[in-house]
């Protein structure tokens, strides 16, 4: 596992790197206490480089929402793995200015997906886009929880890694 | 010890009775399973719905809800600084367009959102909620156009936000007013829930107690009825463990399962080296082995056993070292963990069949024993007796003769010697004929006074002598009763001769008293003499027994007196009684039945057989081997002018009755070769002169089966010897009153028997059973001849039958003799099977004619 984290991890920082022009392009912003050394303190991803994490498929309802939605995304255990983070916890942190905590070893288990697709289509700010983390909620009762619910933060756009 | 019984005790628990108690508590503790399961689910189900509605309650009123509901103030009022902004010039179109989105994506979750579904329900926030939604909608498409556009339109999006801005705090308050009620409706739904729960388990709760009670009254009974079984268990271990005999249980592999303390006794092997052990191999000894393999494997086929549950088998058994002992053993099946299984109790009983072989040997000793010492008795006394006939017999011509008066005196004391001998001898023979059970009664009727009378004047000068004086009474006495005259009078002489022995100088008694039933008569023997102690009273009635007395021995005292006549009383229906005590007296009693008279005619002539004489003189033959017997009755009956003719044995008698004819035959039974009655068959069979005349039997001894006998060949009478004058006149008396032969048959009758058989069995029957029957008769004949063969008295016997149907009368007389001769185990002589096969050829001509 650690290999393949450290081979992802690598090819991502490769993209980064070469890619410094495709800021613009970027949906979500880390920063804080990374283990992998910024000159800026920064790392930016674009959809694409999200995408290429490896993404999820998944049905079910929010209480947010009406009626069964599909949302495709890249489970936050993936992200966290290509941040190579082992402990502290993740402030994400919405347009809006709504934020909530991850502890790292909770953002590493099943459930949270930082989706980009709903219903098959990119979402717009209008519609709690671009980055929306959703859990399937109907799969298991214990993604019915007020925590999990607080967790579920739309219009997401940075993250700070704090220890 | 449990390790001893532990299969037993399996066994034992399979058969203690299954109480009904335990059904009931069974379906009792069914009822309370199924019960509390109910219980259980509805619970699970009522708190499934509690669950389910607190789930609810947080996805409805979760603080993210009440955050959106509040943030959608907050966002709006963002919105309406970034306006305020932009048209002061400190603002950016941008970020108007940003908070525009934030705004509409905010009014979209208020109006799409699930958990607002409530809230939207409330007509004030469905109104509040439509007037934002309509701004959102009425400044979509500027927002959506250039930068200029918005800059234009940002004074009426002001004017507007002032005006909706309460609207999105009275959403706010409508929410949070359902929420508040829906959290009231949520709460009483809740308490009814939990209320439920709460009942269900009271109830719960309760069975629980209820089963417990139930389980602990169930363990209550169970450990009731165990305490009995353990004590049952315990007394049958008990009685496993000390049982003498061994107890053995065998699986239906023929092994052995378990094995008692006992049987280590028995057999020898260890509880370790049998347990597991094939039995048959271990204790069943070579010869019987097979059979118990193929009784194992018949049962294994067929579940038939013959042994099992066949109550007491005796076999025999093997121990360790080998040896082979008889047992004795039984055999049950039963089941014990579901197997068929056998428990035999096996007891050695060695030891009993050797005490019961020894019991055996000296039992067949004492039997043999007491036979020779009978056949010695009864052999002795006619060897003695035949001797002592010829001396009494001779004695008595004597005095026939001129002798001078010493001479006379001399024979006197002769003649008295010997019937004293006589009488010892005639003692002798008498109790062993009584032992032997062959005393026989001549039923004579008899006046007890005359009786008495006769006896105590013949007694007179034999107590004289002793200074005692007789008395007799029979004022009470029967006039007549029926009894054996010889045997009454032998017993009281005896017992008045030993009176008048015991006693000197007093007085003796004879009495005889009928009985108040009128059925018995007494008859009392008093003395006044020294009498008998108490501890001598049982012994004097045994053989060869003298007291020592104070007169010392007696000089006649054999010891058999009071033995006898014991013996003769018993034989005539009574029982010899001893009253008697020391220096006074005995009472000696008897008690006899009056008696019937005898319907049987007194076929045997004695002495006493009433006075007769034959006038006419007769001619006489005399067939008789030895020699002074001869003598004698030649010379009596000549003294009574009959012309004797004398033939010295049974062929010599033969053959004179062949030649001449004789008034009458007197013949000796017992004579070597032809004996008297074969030699009877032979005249009677014959076609000489006598074949019809009376034939006199002289026999020592006649018991009722050689009467039988004797009738059977054609004797007319028989003579009990010792001879006298008197016995023989009385024989040919009756002999001559009577038709002569005792059966009369001719030849010619046997042709009519035979034409009746041919016509009601059928000729093929009868042609078989003549061939059959012919056969017979060879195969006796060649027996005879034969020296290595016997005729058998079965054959014999057979043939007589045989002959008897057949209308053979000749032939089956001869046969029945011969039966009797090969019974008895005499030689057959060859002239008697000459005869035999003579008469045979004449009477089956007939037979072959046919």
């Amino acid at each position: 596992m650690g290999y393949v984290n450290r081979a992802v991890l690598v090819s991502v920082l490769t993209c980064v790197s070469s890619l410094a022009v495709a800021t613009e392009n970027a949906v979500l912003t880390v920063s804080g206490n990374l283990p992998i050394a910024q000159e800026d303190g920064n790392i930016q991803f674009s959809l694409d480089e999200l995408q290429a994490m490896g993404t999820v498929t998944f049905e079910t309802t929010t209480p947010w929402t009406d009626g069964v939605q599909t949302f495709e995304g890249v489970p936050l255990a993936a992200l966290v793995s290509a941040l190579q983070l082992e402990y502290g916890f993740l402030e994400a942190t919405a347009v809006n200015d709504y934020s909530v905590n991850f502890p790292v070893d909770e953002a590493m288990a099943e459930g949270p997906v930082v989706s980009f697709l709903r219903n098959g289509k990119p979402m717009s700010l209008r519609d709690k886009g671009p980055l929306w983390i959703v859990y399937p909620y109907d799969s298991d009762a214990d993604y019915r929880t007020e925590i999990v619910y607080s967790r579920s933060i739309w219009q997401l756009d940075r993250i700070v890694v704090k220890e | 010890m449990t390790r001893h019984s532990s299969c037993v005790i399996r066994l034992l628990k399979h058969t203690i009775p299954r109480f009904p108690l335990r059904a009931l508590h069974r379906a009792g503790l069914l009822a309370a399973a199924i019960s509390i399961g109910v219980i259980a689910l509805t619970i699970f189900v009522v708190s499934g719905n509690l669950r389910d509605q607190i789930n609810e309650q947080t996805s409805t009123k979760s603080d993210s809800t009440q955050w959106t509901l509040a943030q959608s103030e907050v966002d709006l009022r963002v919105f309406q600084i970034s306006v305020s902004a932009a048209i002061e010039g400190t603002g950016s179109i941008s970020d108007v367009r940003r908070r525009y989105d934030i705004l509409y994506s905010r009014i979209s979750t208020l109006s799409n959102g699930r958990q607002f579904a409530n809230v939207r329900k409330d007509p004030q926030a469905q109104e509040a909620l439509n007037t934002l939604s309509k701004f959102i909608a009425a400044f979509e498409h500027v927002i959506d156009g250039s930068d200029a556009s918005i800059s234009l339109a940002l004074p009426q999006m002001a004017e507007e936000l002032v005006r909706i801005a309460p609207e999105a705090r009275r959403f706010a308050v409508a929410g949070v007013r359902t929420f508040a009620a829906n959290s009231d409706q949520h709460r009483r739904s809740v308490g009814s829930l939990l209320s439920q729960i709460a009942l269900l388990t009271l109830i719960l709760v309760l069975i629980f107690f209820v089963v417990v009670y139930f389980l602990l009254a169930l363990v209550r009974s169970f450990a009731v009825t165990e305490a009995g079984a353990a004590e049952s268990r315990n007394r049958l271990q008990e009685v496993i463990s000390t049982s003498i005999d061994g107890i053995l249980t065998i699986g239906q592999d023929g092994r052995i399962i378990d094995y008692n303390g006992a049987a280590e006794r028995i057999f020898g092997f260890t509880r370790e080296e049998a347990i597991g052990a094939v039995m048959s191999e271990l204790i069943i000894p070579d010869h019987l082995r097979d059979a118990h393999e193929n009784g194992m494997a018949r049962y294994r086929e067929t579940r038939e056993h013959h042994v099992v549950g066949k109550g007491l088998l005796r076999l025999e058994a093997m121990r360790k070292c080998g040896q082979v002992f008889p047992v004795e053993l039984t055999i049950s099946a039963a089941r014990a963990v579901g197997d068929d299984v056998f428990v035999s109790y096996i007891r050695d009983i060695s030891e009993r069949v050797e005490v019961e072989q020894e019991l055996i040997e000296t039992r067949d000793k004492a039997v043999a024993g007491e036979k020779a010492k009978a056949d010695l008795i009864a052999v002795m006394s006619h060897e003695m007796r035949t001797p002592l006939n010829g001396l009494l017999g001779t004695m008595e011509l004597l005095q026939g003769t001129e002798l001078d008066a010493k001479k006379k005196k001399y024979l006197s004391a002769m003649e008295t010697s010997a019937n004293l001998l006589l009488h010892h001898v005639n003692g002798v023979l008498n109790m062993s004929k009584a032992d032997a059970g062959r005393l026989e009664l001549n039923k004579e009727p008899l006046a007890p006074g005359a009786f008495l009378k006769e006896l105590v004047e013949s007694q007179h000068p034999a107590f004289e002598a002793n200074g005692n004086r007789i008395s007799y009474n029979a004022k009470h006495a029967p006039k007549k009763i029926w009894v054996d005259k010889v045997k009454l009078l032998q017993v009281v002489l005896n017992l008045v001769a030993n009176a008048n022995k015991f006693t000197r100088n007093g007085d003796i008694s004879v009495e005889c008293d009928q009985l108040s039933d009128g059925q018995t008569v007494e008859f009392r023997i008093t003395d006044t003499g020294i009498g008998i102690a108490q501890e001598d009273q049982e012994v004097v009635f045994e053989d060869f027994r003298t007291l020592d007395t104070s007169y010392g021995r007696m000089a006649e005292g054999s010891g058999l007196g009071l033995g006898i006549s014991r013996r003769l009383v018993e034989a005539m229906g009574g029982r010899l009684e001893l009253e008697s005590e020391l220096e006074v007296g005995s009472i000696f009693l008897f008690k006899l039945p009056v008696g019937m008279p005898d319907v049987v005619g007194v076929e045997t002539i004695e002495e006493n057989a009433g006075p007769a004489d034959v006038e006419e003189a007769l001619r006489i033959l005399l067939v008789e081997d030895n020699e002074i017997n001869r003598l004698v009755a030649t010379d009596m009956l000549a003294n009574a002018g009959h012309d004797v003719v004398v033939a010295e044995d049974g062929t010599q008698g033969v053959s004179l009755a062949e030649a001449s004819a004789f008034d009458l035959i007197f013949m000796d039974i017992s004579m070597p070769e032809l004996d008297g009655v074969e030699a009877t068959v032979l005249i009677r069979n014959g076609n000489g002169p006598n074949h019809d005349v009376p034939i006199i039997a002289l026999t020592a001894h006649a018991l009722p089966d050689d009467r039988k006998r004797f009738a059977a060949a054609g004797i007319s009478e028989t003579i009990v010897k010792p001879l006298s004058v008197k016995s023989l006149n009385a024989a040919i008396v009756l002999a001559l009153n009577r038709t002569g032969r005792p059966t009369s048959d001719g030849p010619e009758e046997s042709n009519d028997v035979l034409g009746v058989l041919f016509q009601k069995v059928g000729e093929t029957k009868i042609r078989a059973l003549v061939g059959e029957f012919a056969d017979e008769v060879e195969s006796m004949q060649r027996a005879h001849s034969d020296e290595t063969s016997k005729i058998s008295a079965d054959q014999v016997h057979r043939i007589a039958g045989s002959a008897s149907v057949l209308g053979c009368k000749k032939l089956h007389r001869l046969l029945q003799v011969l039966e009797n001769d090969v019974r008895s185990k005499k030689s057959i002589s060859d002239k008697f099977m000459a005869e035999l096969s003579s008469v045979w050829d004449d009477e089956s001509k007939p037979l072959f004619r046919r």
